[in-house]
């Protein structure tokens, strides 16, 4: 009777292994075959009127995570690639065109995380286009420096123009999320991807024309406009930016009020009061920054404009965020941890196809625009492809109006 | 994807952050292991010194193998062996991964017993590894263990790591006329931590099950059959202790491709399930013959994340070892001859995943997967063996050892190779001096020479970021690890006596010592101290 119940036992034994042989997610790795390359075609479709042929307008193709790059120009209306390593990827097209009318445009189209993963797949890209911005940002520094000092951020804007410009009125916000991230929100479906969003938004002062800048001009807006290199604040900190145009001020008593002009705070979490954050902090990680400017004859008032507000469908969070039209950018810049967190992009790529970084936090590093060449006076002109993977030197120590960036006249230390 | 329900259930009633229960447990099991132990001091009829420890682990067969059922034929000796040990290892010539030095203390308990018609073996085993200056590992216990996918970085730390491992066989003879059954099984437990940012927190546990049968036609011939399930699971909970300081780590991916990353890391979860079998063929008779081969198959999930699970990777193992022991006695000699041939093969397949971001959220979604990389090992392996025989012990052993060892590592697209192949030779002798016939004192001797010789080999990297350390440093050097002509002199001293004349409890303090020096530009050697201090009876 003994010898029976043995045996049944390890029958019952065997049986139990047999069902964890059965595991489907087990079949399904052993069934795991292994790597070939793709063919994959891309085909354009141009949105703009004006433009009939993809003449002159390159793609590439990123796979952040593998490192791959693929880069082709067009020729008719597709391109075809063959030997793709499956994988996520980041398309791009893009290209400098002028319309039937000799308005000169940015083309710009794209799909990030994009899975080509299939042989012969098939994928079409529309293009849609900006026209060339004269505003853009010339150097951001975010990182901070050691220890762990986070108030010397700041962010120059510069006229890349042959024209001048005037700042007033004009937007500036870091969008949301505040670090590029996996994990990202989830926005309307209505809004058709026509819009970017931020928590917290402010906008140049002025009444239209009090504070130009002239070709070759730029302007400094920093976290908090004082010498940083003070033994009050942090004498690590690579920048003085007491020279700053503006700052913004957030009424902190340990930080006080600079001789910058302020920033005007136009919206947080669906109020134009700033909040009780004690400074506008972006991330150390790095943020994605736009600037924008809306026509005089569109009314934009996100705080009394419902449908300009959004919370993060994602979330149960009742945090409201402005929404930013995309089409009113006039520059936009991506900065993310280091080259891998490309995958995580939070802007569309119309605005910026690419990412810059400085590999780390505090480490006393920013970025800076590509110079590409000077005008008379020994002004830089900047490099400005909507990409900032390629149009931004990494890594750089940060350093107020480099390249011979001029002052404007209405700086306060000029006064 | 569907999931294996059956190991979810499981898995999810194992928190391994409870790990104190399992300590408990290992407490309450010791104490068994010792009450079980006083029938063998009780019951002592042999002399259980070292030499005659080893000797009958030499004669052995079926206890080589993992089919529980044929130990029986092994003979059905009462014995007990305890021990604690200190292990301290220093020297250049490790692999990356290693630490500089090693500080290891350690407790094993190791008996069989007979009990009815059952006979029952079992061991423990506790070990605290103090592993200092170790390069290229924030997130798993070991990083050796076959499983390519895990967070490396480059700040030197030290790691503290415990292992518990039990283990355990029965056998029940003559369930019928010609059958036996068996079963075997274990658990292990370990715990790890890195010491340095980016910091970890591991918890693996391991737990095994082999049932068996032999069939006896006649006396002489043994068939057996066993099938070996285990399950495995190691969780890895990287953090930063200093807050305002990003760590750079790497995520890696095999042969050096790696995904570098800012922060304080992630968390990651390792779930595996093995299954297999094994055929026996035995004949006693003049000659004591025994052939083993086993298969299994292995499948291990690398998940990232509790809270947003996203599959990241996966490896598939299919291991086939096959070994052949031959072992005859006359009246005062014996010979053993031993043929081993194992291949470990691991497919690292790579996931494609999207994350959801429409508002029916779905986390992250597995889109694709690839086998990406393969991984081969091969070991071949002859050894001899003459033993002079004196009683149940050895008056003295010679033997001798070669084989050659082949690694074959290949990241498809884009190519990158790792390829090593080693030759090594070993000799060794023992002498069993005995002191004094009073208290059976004895001072058993041992020293043995190896010397490893790379046949040929080469890393080749072909995938982007050939500038990152984890191709110049970490991989590169450990091909040059592997592929280093090296040799090994390992000697060792055993003083036993029993405790009087009386008890026959064997006390025994041990001292082993090995120097491996390397024959290459990057290292100079290693040292293995080992003190031993314990009782077999």
């Amino acid at each position: 009777m003994k010898k029976r119940n043995c045996l049944k036992r390890i029958i019952i034994s065997t049986l139990l292994l047999g069902i964890f042989v059965n595991c489907s997610s087990f079949n399904d790795i052993l069934d795991t075959e292994k790597v070939e390359p793709l063919r994959t075609e891309i085909k354009i479709k141009i949105e703009l009127e004006g433009f009939d042929s993809p003449q002159g307008l390159s793609i590439v193709l990123m796979n952040y995570l593998e490192n791959i790059r693929i880069e082709k120009e067009f020729s008719g209306l597709s391109v075809p690639l063959d030997s793709l390593i499956p994988g996520i990827y980041t398309i791009t097209i893009s290209g400098k065109a002028y319309d039937n009318q000799g308005q000169l445009y940015y083309l710009n189209g794209g799909l990030v995380n994009q899975p080509l993963i299939k042989n012969n797949q098939t994928v079409e890209i529309t293009v849609s286009g900006l026209k060339i911005s004269p505003l853009v940002f010339k150097e951001i520094y975010y990182a901070g420096s050691a220890p762990n000092y986070f108030r010397d951020q700041f962010y120059e804007i510069y006229n890349n123009s042959d024209s001048i410009l005037y700042l007033d009125g004009i937007y500036f916000a870091a969008l949301y999320p505040s670090a590029a991230t996996e994990n990202k929100p989830v926005w309307p479906a209505s809004d058709e991807n026509k819009y970017v969003y931020t928590d917290r938004l402010w906008k140049f002062p002025g009444t239209g024309n009090q504070y130009p800048l002239k070709p070759g001009e730029c302007c400094v807006v920093s976290q908090f406009a004082a010498n940083h290199q003070l033994n009050i604040y942090n004498p690590n900190s690579p920048v003085d930016c007491s020279s700053s145009e503006f700052e913004f001020n957030m009424n902190n008593k340990n930080f006080p009020n600079q001789p910058a002009y302020d920033m005007v705070h136009v919206f947080y979490n669906g109020s134009s009061a700033m909040g009780t954050v004690p400074q506008y902090l972006t991330s150390v990680f790095g943020g994605a920054y736009v600037i924008f400017k809306i026509p005089e004859n569109v009314p934009y008032d996100p705080v009394n404009d419902k449908s300009l507000q959004t919370r993060n469908l994602a979330s149960s969070s009742t945090t409201l965020y402005a929404k930013i039209p995309i089409q009113y950018v006039l520059d936009g810049v991506e900065a993310g941890h280091n080259e891998t967190m490309v995958k995580a992009k939070r802007m569309p790529v119309v605005l910026d196809a690419g990412m810059t970084y400085v590999g780390g936090t505090y480490n006393s590093l920013g970025v800076a625009r590509k110079k590409i060449g000077e005008n008379e006076d020994g002004t830089p002109i900047l490099q400005d492809t909507n990409n900032s993977t390629d149009d931004f030197d990494r890594g750089l120590r940060p350093m107020l109006r480099r390249y011979g960036a001029k002052m404007p006249s209405w700086n306060h230390t000029l006064q | 994807m569907q999931k294996c329900q059956v190991g979810i259930i499981l898995y999810n009633n194992f928190n391994l952050k409870y790990h104190h229960i399992m300590k408990k447990i290992s407490y309450i099991l010791i104490i068994l292991f010792f009450l079980l132990s006083l029938e063998n001091i009780l019951a002592q009829e042999m002399n259980h010194s070292p030499a005659a420890i080893e000797k009958m682990k030499l004669d052995q067969l079926w206890h080589k193998t993992d089919n529980a059922a044929g130990i029986f034929f092994d003979g059905t000796e009462n014995y007990t062996s305890l021990n604690m040990s200190y292990n301290s290892i220093n020297g250049n010539f490790h692999r990356p991964q290693q630490g500089k030095n090693e500080n290891i203390w350690g407790f094993d308990a190791e008996g069989g017993v007979k009990l009815d018609k059952m006979y029952l073996w079992g061991e423990f085993r506790y070990s605290r590894n103090a592993i200092k200056d170790a390069n290229y590992n924030a997130s798993i216990i070991d990083p050796f263990r076959g499983m390519p996918y895990f967070v490396a970085d480059t700040n030197i730390s030290n790691w503290n790591n415990q292992h518990y491992e039990l283990a355990f066989k029965a056998c029940m003879p003559h369930v019928t006329n010609h059958l036996s059954a068996g079963i075997a099984g274990g658990y292990k437990a370990s715990l790890g931590a890195k010491q340095r940012d980016p910091r970890t927190e591991n918890y693996l546990m391991k737990l095994e099950l082999k049932p068996s049968i032999v069939y006896s036609p006649s006396t002489s011939h043994h068939i057996g059959l066993n099938l070996v399930y285990y399950s495995l699971k190691e969780e890895s909970n990287m953090e930063n202790i200093n807050t305002d300081i990003s760590q750079t780590y790497y995520e890696l991916y095999g042969l050096g491709t790696a995904v570098i990353g800012l922060g304080s890391g992630r968390t990651t979860n390792y779930v595996g399930n093995n299954i297999g079998g094994g055929i026996q063929y035995n004949y006693t008779g003049n000659v004591n013959v025994l052939f083993s081969s086993d298969y299994s198959l292995k499948v291990e999930e690398v998940e990232i994340s509790f809270t947003t699970p996203k599959d990241d990777s996966a490896t598939k193992q299919a291991l086939w070892k096959n070994s052949l022991y031959l072992h005859t006695s006359a009246e005062n000699h014996s010979h053993y001859v031993n043929v081993e041939y194992t291949r470990r093969s691991i497919d690292g397949i790579q996931y494609i995943t999207l994350r959801d971001v429409s508002e029916k959220y779905q986390g992250w979604i597995s889109l694709h997967k690839n086998i990406r990389s393969t991984y081969e090992d091969q070991y071949l392996q002859i050894g001899y063996d003459y033993a002079k025989n004196d009683r149940n012990e050895y008056k003295w052993v010679a033997g001798i050892q070669t084989g050659i060892k082949e690694k074959n590592d290949v990241y498809l697209i884009p190519r990158s190779e790792k390829k090593i192949k080693n030759a090594f030779g070993e000799i060794h002798g023992k002498y069993n001096f005995n002191l004094s016939d009073k208290l059976a004192k004895q001072l058993l001797t041992s020293v043995s020479f190896l010397y490893n010789k790379n046949l040929s080999g080469h890393y080749l990297y072909g995938g982007s970021h050939p500038e990152y350390p984890i191709v110049t440093e970490l991989e590169q050097g450990d091909f040059d690890y592997l592929s280093s002509d090296f040799y090994s002199l390992h000697i060792n001293a055993t003083y036993s006596q029993r405790v009087n004349k009386e008890n026959k409890i064997n006390l025994f303090i041990q001292a082993n010592g090995t120097f491996s020096k390397a024959q290459h530009t990057y290292f100079d050697d290693r040292s293995n101290l080992l003190l031993t201090f314990g009782c077999n009876f």
